[in-house]
């Protein structure tokens, strides 16, 4: 008896142990982002005046381009040189545009993880008026053509000294008309970056027929000023052309209008500047006069300010009577007008790239387009018809292409968390290649 | 029949009845196809669970009524099963477009994630008597859980996931396993049987009272309901997480048959109808909120689409009340005395899965839902149709069979030895409807073996069972009732179960 009852014990110990066997766990493995260090995050203190590049901005008399930026841990102690990316906002997006999908958690977490090494990310507004001027380079527009792929190269390797100061630890990119934007910055200023990634934007102005693109919308703008008009009398295209925020393709053709087409307006301008840190604010306002007629755009004009398709008293200075006027490329009906534009296929980006002044401008230069066939204002034709011109000129370009599921719906900013994370993993590639 | 000895057997029974209600009510468990339970005793579960057509134990009130007939003494019985679950998942919960870009909500995919490890108890008890009502019918009142299961997980981590951009608090506050199913039937049975034909037939009958306890918690990533960049990713879908707790009575009928086809061989039918119940309780809802403050400091809202940046953890309760259809089964047994110290079994088995459809829960009685006041001091409840809108956990299982083979072998007068083993049909073998609650990969085998100690009046046993699981995998997100939520998991599925059965058993 007492042997089975020895057995049964040794039985019962041995099968129990089976059925517990060790602590599994759950198997989760973290990344700790405190290992980063406190001060790695959003920077939000980016604004920089540009001037003259600014002065005659619209409704901008700080001269300021506002910015702000994700600053990794090696720009605090211990400082480490790090490479820098120029993230451009789509049109009516602000300089915390891509932190509104993550981008600070994003780019800790990669940068924990390995994905990508660290970088200054430092992130420009668009214009807040009428959504954005394209970064293109007009006085009432701004000029941003000295600004982006210049003097704010200055302005970061000046603020972030431990920023590496070369092409190939320097990268752009943005969506929409950021996307323009970077490519823009990139034809005009050569040599100054090795990445460029972006998605989605006006990227080919007439489409790959010469015939598409942004010339498709000029129906679309008449439709939808005609939708919004509340005046008793019959529209009138030159007469009753609204600005209103309800008419975002007409915002649009606005803004590039007076980036590309203004009219040689004269205008009353008046620079103010509040110096906050001394005494009361109101002692320590300054106004200063600049130029009492300043001439915004050059005088060969078609006809002046007496186009077919000129707009007046649409934009106007926040205390002066006197406006920005401009021409549209397309008339009443829709159809283009040539002869301004011409003024747009001047700054298209093909043109750019044949006159940028140096065979090969994007020579040496990794590409990411990313495009979404849900795009608006067919900015994925546009792109794509933009790819195939590079790939003609025998660059390297990536292309990748998101179209969403029945949840991740149809705009283009529904992938945006998903679009920065590739192009940082694009950027810092090209980042760890060239260094 | 002395009367002292029937006050003393009486005493017995009624302890015994007392200890079984609060063993049984506060158990957890788990096993089987779909949710039936493995089977009790250390006999017939060291059989596999070929013992219809044995049936000689108390144990018979769950496999065989009729057998109760054929106990030749008065038992008072008991048993524990422990099991350890070993499953484990590398899931797939990733959504992926026409051209292969994946997107995930911060479930930890590409690891392999194991269920927590618990030793879960199973407990029953149970007694049989001989009583001189209608000659010499056999009585027993039994406990027992007909269905079980019992499984936590969890999977969602957005540290884990590199998904903090959604809310960076949403790790801590997400519960601990949020995929739990505890779910059990036990049935507090009273069993009559009595023999005919001159003892070559046996019918039983057992009436049941079932008990249903569910705490089912479960985290469902609802779409957003907001347009534009609110609900632009990572925003584009909202954790849920709910945790229902409730109860529910309801009735069962096991009927059996054993019929002596001669000396040496038996023959078994049996038939379990347990009947539908409803289970009502209380739930917690948890809502883990985007967070997004740039654009709430930077965007004019309304208060409904604040709530949807805002980050928040949003906390209420309500009742609830769900269905839960049980499956009825039938079986056949048989049982041949090869020798005088061997008998061979097999039992098929099959149940009507089908009838089960997953848990449809119904929410009323809503509890702290969120409110905001107007300057007017009117008071208004934010996104009220987003937040209580009442969920479902659908299954399309079949029907299914079960094939046990088992042998006892009395080796002498202290020791029986027991082996046995089976091959389980699963019911969600043709459905990709397959979620960490319910781990049924498909059709199973299980490995039992056993000794019995026989010592004076008491018996002592031990049997040890494996049930090896077929591994799976689930490519696609279904979505059976097109709520617009995933009803699957989708994942490679491994799966293992380990269970040690002790059991002791007084005869008197």
């Amino acid at each position: 008896m007492r042997t089975y009852i020895v057995i049964f014990a040794v039985l019962l110990v041995g099968l129990m142990a089976l059925t517990s066997c060790e602590e599994r766990g759950t198997g989760i493995v973290k990344h700790d982002l405190d290992d980063l260090g406190q001060f790695a995050g959003l920077w939000p203190l980016g604004d920089h005046v540009y001037q003259p590049e600014l002065s005659l901005q619209i409704r901008n008399p700080q001269e300021l381009l506002l910015g702000s930026a994700y600053l990794p841990a090696e720009c605090f102690a211990p400082v480490k040189p790090v490479p820098v990316l120029i993230l451009l906002a789509p049109e009516n997006g602000d300089k915390f545009h891509y932190f509104k999908s993550g981008l600070e958690t994003i780019a800790k977490e990669m940068t924990i993880s390995g994905e990508i090494e660290p970088m200054v990310i430092f992130c420009v507004s668009n214009d807040q008026l009428f959504g954005g001027y394209f970064y293109g380079n007009s006085y009432p527009a701004g000029n941003y053509d000295n600004i982006i792929g210049n003097e704010m190269i200055e302005y970061l390797n000046n603020r972030f000294p431990n920023v590496i100061d070369q092409a190939s630890a320097r990268g752009i990119g943005g969506v929409g008309q950021g996307a323009y934007g970077a490519f823009r910055a990139a034809l005009k200023n050569p040599g100054v970056f090795s990445s460029i990634a972006v998605a989605d934007g006006p990227l080919d102005f007439d489409g790959a027929d010469g015939a598409s693109g942004l010339m498709d919308l000029f129906p679309s703008v008449i439709a939808e000023q005609q939708s919004i008009y509340t005046g008793g009398v019959p529209f009138d295209f030159r007469r009753d052309f609204d600005s209103a925020a309800a008419a975002p393709i007409s915002m649009m053709f606005i803004g590039g209008a007076l980036a590309f087409s203004p009219n040689d307006t004269a205008v009353d301008y008046t620079r103010t500047i509040d110096y906050h840190n001394a005494g009361t604010d109101l002692d320590d306002e300054v106004v200063v006069i600049v130029n009492s007629r300043q001439s915004i755009a050059d005088a060969s004009l078609p006809g002046g300010g007496d186009s077919t398709t000129f707009i007046q008293n649409v934009v106007g200075l926040e205390s002066e009577v006197r406006n920005f006027d401009f021409h549209l490329p397309f008339d009443g009906t829709g159809s283009v007008y040539q002869p301004i534009w011409d003024m747009w296929l001047a700054n298209n980006l093909e043109t750019l790239h044949d006159n940028a002044g140096v065979a090969d401008p994007l020579d040496g230069v990794n590409m990411l387009l990313i495009t979404n066939p849900h795009a608006k204002w067919g900015y994925d034709e546009m792109t794509d018809s933009w790819g195939d011109f590079l790939d003609a000129q025998g660059y390297s370009v990536e292309r990748h292409q998101y179209v969403g599921t029945e949840n991740v719906g149809d705009p283009n900013e529904q992938f945006l968390y998903d679009i920065i994370r590739e192009m940082l993993v694009f950027h810092s590639r090209n980042f760890s290649a060239g260094n | 029949m002395h009367k002292g000895y029937m006050e003393k057997r009486m005493r017995r029974i009624g302890i015994a009845a007392s200890v079984l209600m609060v063993v049984l009510l506060g158990s957890s468990s788990v096993l089987a196809s779909g949710f039936e339970n493995t089977g009790l005793g250390t006999t017939a579960r060291g059989m596999g669970g070929a013992f219809r057509a044995v049936a000689d134990d108390w144990t018979a009130s769950y496999y065989n009524p009729a057998g109760y007939a054929y106990v030749v003494d008065n038992q008072l019985g008991g048993n524990i099963g422990l099991f350890s679950n070993r499953h484990e998942i590398t899931a797939d919960y990733v959504e992926y477009d026409a051209l292969g870009n994946p997107y995930g909500w911060g479930m930890v995919n590409d690891q392999s994630i194991y269920n927590f490890d618990r030793i879960l108890n199973n407990p029953a008890a149970g007694f049989v008597v001989r009583l001189p009502i209608w000659g010499e019918t056999v009585f027993g009142l039994s406990g027992f859980q007909r269905f079980d299961y019992s499984i936590g997980w969890r999977f969602y981590s957005p540290e884990a996931t590199d998904f903090r951009a959604y809310n960076d608090s949403a790790d801590a506050w997400a519960p601990s396993d949020h995929y739990r199913n505890d779910l059990d039937v036990v049935a507090f049975q009273v069993t009559a049987s009595r023999t005919f034909m001159e003892e070559k037939m046996s019918l039983g009958l057992g009436l049941q009272l079932l008990r249903a306890d569910l705490v089912f918690a479960d985290m469902t990533l609802r779409d957003n309901p907001m347009d534009g960049f609110i609900s632009a990713r990572p925003y584009d879908r909202v954790p849920e997480f709910t945790n229902n707790q409730g109860s529910g009575y309801g009735f069962g009928l096991n009927f059996g048959m054993m019929y002596r086809l001669n000396e040496k061989l038996n023959f078994a039918i049996t038939a379990q109808w347990p009947f539908d119940i409803t289970l009502d309780g209380t739930t917690d809802f948890r809502y883990i909120m985007p967070s997004n403050p740039l654009q709430r400091d930077l965007v004019n809202m309304s208060q409904e689409e604040l709530l949807y940046v805002s980050g928040e953890l949003v906390n209420f309760q309500s009742d609830f009340e769900t269905k839960l259809k049980l499956p009825p089964s039938m079986s056949l047994g048989l049982a041949y005395d090869v020798t005088e110290k061997l008998t061979v079994a097999l039992d098929a088995e099959y149940t009507l899965w089908s009838r089960y459809e997953g848990f449809e829960f119904a929410y009323s009685n809503f509890v702290n839902l969120p409110t905001w006041v107007d300057t007017n001091g009117t008071r208004y409840t934010i996104a009220e149709d987003f937040l209580t809108t009442d969920l479902s956990n659908p299954t399309e299982w079949d029907n299914a069979g079960k094939i046990a083979l088992g042998m006892r072998y009395h080796l002498n007068d202290v020791v029986t030895l027991l082996g046995g083993g089976s091959a389980d049909q699963s019911p969600s073998r043709n459905t990709a409807q397959i979620t960490p609650h319910f781990v049924d990969t498909g059709d199973k085998y299980s490995f039992n073996g056993g000794v019995v100690f026989h010592i004076n009046q008491w018996d002592l046993g031990i049997v040890q069972s494996y049930i090896s699981y077929p591994d799976r995998s689930i490519s696609d997100f279904t979505d059976l009732n097109d709520d617009g939520v995933f009803d699957n998991f989708p994942g490679d599925y491994k799966a293992d179960t380990y269970e040690t059965v002790l059991s002791i058993t007084h005869r008197f």
